[in-house]
């Protein structure tokens, strides 16, 4: 598989604040990246200059396009959906997809048209009369009929209901299982796309406190859930967290205590969301 | 949506769900499983998730890949499954009843008088 995005010690300094410090990952096609942390922690400025819209120091490519310098051909592959809707709210559906036409290179109207078909989307819709759902609904159809390699998804979900939701993630992963493509998404909802990433990259306070594939992730921690006269032992075991239940504690551990605390109660799987949530707090 | 339990990894639990689905013969033998990219877009996930649990299907010889064409179910999967979950009941389940038994001071005879029963009441 190609890679498709690289980054280098990616670093965003304004006068006072570092925005992003020393990030560096690669993208391949196949592979859905989840850029998660608390609002503050970078991950706007990491999308903004992977888009090319923000000067940074280190090294971006994307399709081997420098974001900044390569703007205009990068355009072609690289595509963008964030919660704020972007298409002109005075044009009609079919009024956007002849602009599209016009100024993408490779937009194909008529599969636009097909993706949209299967939608409640009529093209004599003026965009300002659409719901939201149906404004990323649209959008996500648009994507779908260019040549897009990268697709970068910021909460793309939020004030979406759960039916638009369900819609959304279901043609974003039927388009992706068909081409070469790599997805990164950012979002605060992490169990919402947990089971669809394949990397993941957890920011705090400007820096990576988490990196690596779902699998290797999710081998680095377990939970035990063990009766509450366990709880000295597993204190000396340094808990990530915990959580008090009826009658039993669940802990989170980090793996080189796995075999210390078999036996103490039943092993558990950590989520995505757990371990994210600890690493949040966990003074660093 | 997807009820997935923290007890296995995703994929162990396809896997497991599938097993269950050729032995109650929603899959029947030489019937095709649904694409890896139809599961994914309806369970929501991954499809190397899919692609691995249909992976360990076909390393248990359960299914088979045929190219171009997408996952089987093997004939001769129902039988080995049976086969599989009769070990399992003897090797897990059965202890598990016996220690049961012990901790409400069942006598094995009250066991086995229920069991006749509920089995003659399933008939």
């Amino acid at each position: 598989m190609t890679v498709l995005v690289r980054a280098v010690k990616v670093t965003k300094q304004y006068q006072r604040a570092v925005a992003v410090k020393e990030i560096s990952f690669e993208l391949r096609g196949g592979q859905v990246l989840g850029l998660l942390g608390h609002n503050g922690a970078g991950k706007s400025s990491l999308i903004s200059a992977l888009l090319g819209s923000l000067s940074y120091q280190g090294e971006i490519e994307i399709c081997g396009l420098n974001p900044v310098k390569q703007r205009v051909q990068l355009m072609r592959y690289l595509a963008y959906i964030s919660d704020r809707n972007v298409l002109p709210l005075w044009m009609n559906v079919a009024q956007v997809l002849r602009y599209s036409s016009g100024v993408h290179p490779s937009f194909d109207i008529n599969k636009a048209r097909q993706l949209l078909s299967s939608t409640q989307i009529p093209l004599t819709a003026k965009i300002s009369s659409l719901s939201s759902g149906m404004k990323v609904q649209l959008h996500l159809s648009i994507i779908m009929a260019t040549d897009t390699k990268v697709l970068i998804l910021d909460e793309p979900t939020l004030g979406l209901d759960l039916i638009y939701r369900d819609t959304f993630y279901r043609h974003l992963i039927e388009w992706f299982h068909d081409g070469e493509r790599a997805l990164i998404i950012a979002s605060h909802e992490v169990s919402e796309i947990e089971h669809l990433l394949t990397d993941v990259l957890i920011l705090k306070q400007s820096e990576v406190v988490l990196q690596g594939e779902m699998a290797s992730i999710y081998a680095r921690y377990f939970i035990v859930d063990a009766q509450h006269q366990h709880q000295s032992i597993i204190e000396q075991m340094s808990p990530l967290a915990s959580q008090v239940g009826l009658g039993t504690t669940k802990w989170l551990l980090k793996n080189e205590y796995r075999a210390q605390a078999e036996g103490l109660g039943d092993i558990l799987e950590p989520s995505l969301q757990d371990i994210f949530l600890a690493l949040q707090k966990e003074d660093a | 949506m997807s009820d997935w339990n923290d007890k296995q990894p995703i994929f162990h639990q396809i896997k497991e769900r599938i097993e269950k689905q050729i032995l109650l013969g929603i899959w029947a033998e030489g019937m095709a499983l649904p694409s890896v990219r139809t599961v994914a877009a309806d369970l929501k996930i991954n499809h190397l998730t899919v692609m691995k649990a249909y992976q360990l299907l076909v390393d248990d010889n359960l299914i088979e890949k045929k190219r171009g064409q997408g996952m089987f179910v093997l004939s001769g999967a129902l039988e080995k499954l049976k086969a599989e979950k009769k070990q399992q009941f003897l090797t897990q389940d059965i202890p598990n009843i016996v220690q049961m038994l012990k901790r409400i001071d069942m006598p094995l005879h009250d066991f086995i008088n229920e069991l006749e029963k509920q089995i003659e009441e399933d008939k």
